[in-house]
């Protein structure tokens, strides 16, 4: 069912929400305009094509701790668990879309990733569409659109003077007929549709010159490609583009102790660093950049759509575009790789 | 039981055997301390766990005790790094980190009825150790079991109780022992363990090569193997990355599209060649 | 003031086609277009068919030569283009010892400054098609519209107070040497601003600003004075600073590495202009600068030295007792 909701009801319902869990939301701070946790709607910045850091932050923080030892004489585990209730405004398409494929990583298979399950579960996702695309954006080039709700629990859509909402799982509807009951107003169905159907079909300038279509199967043929020769020369091996990306997943497990007690943490890590498949023994199977940036725009684009069925391992939220201090970014190795020339 | 896979349970270290002279290489012997996580802690050959030294780290080793014979968990490890010299440090009796089993396990169904060529060096007797076990413990269901098993040294020799006086006891079974460099005592072969392995000329008719070694080991005696016919689908090994989730998630140690530490570390050599190089 | 960059587009492509065929050179760093016409990336070519890929442009910013650590180890020898600004970083690295002088060939590059493109990325010009000096202003001519851009307020902060605009070491240059004067004094009236912040006031501003680090370590990575063999940082044992993402580690890193560059920082301010966080970092150097040109009389410590002022010690000079 869609409703609208005012501006104004909107932050009040915001504030409300910040009252009894973490608030996080685009905010803007010297500059930088990020996901951060904030107090009040009156931090949220509004007006904003995409936030520096993504929904990640979140839902698979930089460092979260897992678990608390003792081990003086004897040895005790205690397992941390992210208990508080979360709830995330203002999340892009790009990185709603983000959400499923980071699922499929750390809740599919074998083993389920508690902690990431978790939070998953005690975070609530308020998608807001996008007005203007930024001329880094192309999610369209995986067929999302910047209306695409994705895992959001209520999609929100800018409709003039006032937003469009959409409730979208058990959660969003909780949400609109509890702490948003009285602040949502029944919209029309058939004006409600044309909104989002403008959203989803609004120009991406930039998603219209990067195709992916295929690239998965010429990427079973390119390893050896004397490209990733030629491109890797100019990384720096910063973790830029893995850290502000939405959908790298990579981490390292390490601990911290002090007189017998002390915390084990996962933290992000990156495989565009050079000791990050680097053994005790020394030997390294990825000794060079050549290795470390054919890995990641591999991963991406044919490891993950093969072991995880179709998807590539990312929504074109362009940060690694705007990001990356030397241009190395994955919409430019696509259109390389598909003959298009976009770096030297 | 936590519910994270990434928490390990809490064990015992029961046992420390030194293997080498230079007890750089020490076989543990480990229990979990819930009596209903031992009962139930049921892995293959060829399976790794994880233990944690707690305020250092985790490290991903191969469980070189083979489970046909419940109650024991073993782990043969080399001082290699923070974490491995941490566990070489310890004392009986002292507490550690266990999570696991991880990894796919040695294709025993396929062996079945095969002569097996094991073919093992330095420290990388480990894995192959527990499959050696758990055959000669269903000796029956077997072919002729060679051991081919070559260190740099005698001294660096692992596990000499079982290569000269245990497993030489089964019948149809030879255990072949060569060192880079021998002693004053030593009178068995000396050379590398791949012109040894030629010497011995192993039929490759009926037969599966288990191999595991240093990688450069490897790379000579994939070419041996190679040069006695055998075909890329009767030779099996273990690869070995860095890791740090152990369960598919962390991303590190994959190689192409296979993550070793879930679709491996066993694979035959048709399976590695559809990999890259990247090992 | 002089000609722009692109002038020289076509002779730097020759120069380097001729290194390349006739074998001085086995690769060479310099620029390519990136993801549109006010981001030129580095590139760095090894064949003559590449080279016609090669750009020169105003926007030409990204200093290029922490590239030469990684051909250290090889024979033979790379070319890269240096302003003025990039051959400080090379002396830096000369002077260091990590670059030695006869593997590189610098083809200089004198420059009257550079475009800030993130100021001119925002004023709806389109696609760049032409820039004219105009003196005082740099006419940027785009697809969308022309604008006349006052130099004071559009170059890179740097550029405006920068001493060095011709190349301090070069094999061949492109175009004749610029005027070499600064279009305003270096002051560090900012600094001077924060020094006199209440204490509770700086606090809360670094912590905002560390706080927000994402140790992605480009910093680091691109600083031509951050060029130890082995990252103090990157050393697992012992671990001097956690992998956790949390105030104390972040400022622990930052201040370790501002100090370890202080004195040695050549004032490229490439580590603030790549940091994705927009963490003001040269506001460290600055801050160091100030008290180097004020304790130890050293007017420019942003140009090399075999003398360091935090690289020495001359014990009967030094004013505390103690030492």
């Amino acid at each position: 069912m869609l409703m609208t909701i005012a501006p104004d009801n909107l932050k009040n319902l915001l504030d409300k929400l910040a009252r009894d869990r973490l608030l996080v939301a685009p905010s803007m701070e010297d500059g930088v305009t990020r996901l951060k946790p904030v107090h009040s709607a009156a931090e949220i910045a509004f007006d904003y094509s995409n936030t520096a850091t993504s929904i990640k932050d979140f839902l698979f923080p930089q460092s979260e701790d897992l678990l608390r030892f003792v081990t003086d004489g004897t040895l005790s585990i205690e397992e941390i668990k992210p208990e508080r209730a979360q709830v995330a405004f203002g999340l892009r398409p790009c990185d709603l879309a983000s959400v499923a494929l980071m699922d499929k990583v750390l809740l599919g298979g074998e083993f389920s990733d508690a902690h990431y399950q978790t939070r998953r579960n005690n975070t609530l996702l308020i998608g807001l569409a996008c007005e203007n695309p930024a001329d880094t954006c192309f999610c369209t080039t995986y067929g999302y659109n910047p209306g695409w709700a994705g895992a959001a629990d209520v999609m929100l859509y800018k409709d003039g003077d006032k937003y469009l909402a959409e409730a979208l799982t058990d959660k969003g509807r909780e949400l609109v007929g509890g702490p948003g009951e009285g602040l949502f107003k029944p919209a029309d169905e058939a004006a409600g549709e044309a909104v989002k159907k403008a959203y989803a079909e609004k120009d991406v300038p930039f998603g219209k010159e990067v195709d992916v279509q295929g690239i998965d199967k010429i990427l079973d043929g390119f390893f050896y490609d004397q490209y990733w020769d030629d491109i890797s020369k100019k990384c720096i091996g910063c973790g830029t583009c893995t850290y502000v990306c939405p959908t790298c997943h990579c981490f390292l497990l390490t601990d911290e102790a002090r007189g017998g007690q002390g915390l084990r943490f996962r933290c992000w890590d990156s495989c565009m660093f050079a000791n990050y498949t680097k053994m005790a023994s020394g030997a390294n199977p990825r000794p060079t950049k050549k290795e470390r940036v054919r890995q990641r725009f591999m991963h991406k684009l044919n490891y993950y759509p093969n072991r995880y069925g179709g998807s590539y391992l990312c929504t074109g939220c362009g940060r690694c575009v705007a990001m990356c201090p030397v241009g190395l970014h994955i919409a430019g190795v696509i259109k390389d790789v598909k003959g298009v020339k976009a770096h030297a | 039981m936590p519910e994270s896979p990434l928490i390990p349970l809490v064990g015992t270290i029961d046992k420390i055997t030194s293997e080498t002279a230079a007890s750089d290489i020490k076989t543990f012997q480990v229990s979990f301390d819930d009596p209903a996580v031992m009962d139930n802690f049921n892995y293959q050959s060829g399976q790794c766990a994880m233990l944690s030294m707690f305020g250092v780290g985790e490290s991903m080793i191969s469980i070189t005790s083979t489970p046909t014979r419940k109650g024991v968990i073993e782990f043969c490890i080399k001082k290699t790094g923070r974490v491995t010299d941490a566990i070489h440090e310890a004392v009986a009796g002292q507490k550690l980190g266990i999570r696991g089993p991880y990894g796919n396990h040695f294709p025993l169904e396929m062996m079945k009825g095969k002569n097996l060529l094991f073919i093992g060096g330095g420290f990388a007797l480990a894995p192959l150790r527990s499959l050696i076990n758990n055959v000669l413990d269903n000796r029956k269901e077997y072919g002729r079991i060679d051991i081919v098993y070559g260190a740099r040294s005698p001294g660096d020799l692992c596990f000499k109780y079982e290569l000269f006086e245990n497993w030489t006891k089964y019948e149809n079974t030879g255990v072949h022992v060569t060192v880079d460099r021998g002693d004053d005592k030593w009178t068995g072969p000396v050379g590398f363990v791949p012109p040894y392995l030629e010497s011995l000329n192993p039929s490759a008719k009926d037969s599966v090569a288990i191999t595991c070694g240093p990688p450069i080991m490897i790379k000579m005696v994939l070419q041996s193997l190679s040069k006695l016919g055998f075909a890329d689908d009767q030779v099996v090994t273990t690869l070995e990355m860095k890791m740090q989730c152990g369960v598919g998630k962390c991303g590190r140690c994959n190689v192409g599209g296979k993550y070793v530490c879930v679709d491996g570390p066993v694979f035959t050599l048709t399976q590695l060649k559809q990999l890259p190089p990247e090992f | 003031m002089s000609a722009i960059f692109t002038d020289h587009q076509a002779a730097l492509r020759d120069e380097v086609r001729k290194l390349l065929t006739d074998g001085t050179i086995k690769g060479f760093i310099g620029y390519a277009r990136g993801r549109d016409s006010y981001h030129p990336a580095p590139a760095i070519v090894t064949r003559p068919d590449q080279v016609d890929g090669l750009i020169l442009d105003q926007f030409c910013i990204f200093g290029l030569t922490k590239y030469l650590l990684d051909y250290i180890f090889e024979d033979g020898k790379m070319g890269i283009v240096a302003k003025g600004c990039d051959s400080l970083a090379l002396q830096r690295l000369i002077t260091d010892h990590r670059v030695s002088r006869d593997k590189v060939h610098v083809i200089g590059l004198p420059c009257a400054g550079v475009i800030n493109a993130e100021k001119v990325a925002q004023l709806g010009l389109g696609n760049v098609q032409k820039v004219t000096d105009k003196g005082a202003s740099f006419l940027v001519e785009g697809d969308k519209g022309s604008r006349e851009l006052a130099k004071t307020e559009y170059l890179w902060d740097k550029c405006l107070w920068c001493e060095h605009h011709n190349p301090a070491v070069a094999d061949s240059k492109l175009g004749p040497e610029v005027e070499n004067v600064a279009m305003k004094p270096r002051d560090y009236s900012d600094i001077e601003a924060m020094e006199n912040l209440p204490p509770a006031e700086k606090a809360a501003y670094w912590t905002r600003q560390f706080s927000r680090c994402i140790r992605c370590y480009a910093c680091r990575n691109v600083c031509p004075a951050c060029n130890c063999r082995e990252c103090v940082f990157d050393i697992a044992d012992p671990r001097w600073v956690g992998n956790t993402v949390k105030l104390s580690e972040q400022q622990m890193f930052h201040f370790t590495r501002a100090w370890h560059v202080a004195g040695r920082c050549v004032d490229c301010g490439e580590c603030e202009r790549v940091c994705p966080m927009e963490l003001p970092l040269m506001k460290l150097q600055h801050k160091l600068q100030k008290d180097i040109v004020k304790l130890f009389g050293n007017p420019k410590p942003f140009e090399p030295s075999e003398v360091e002022v935090l690289g020495q010690f001359r014990a009967t000079e030094d004013p505390e007792e103690f030492m």
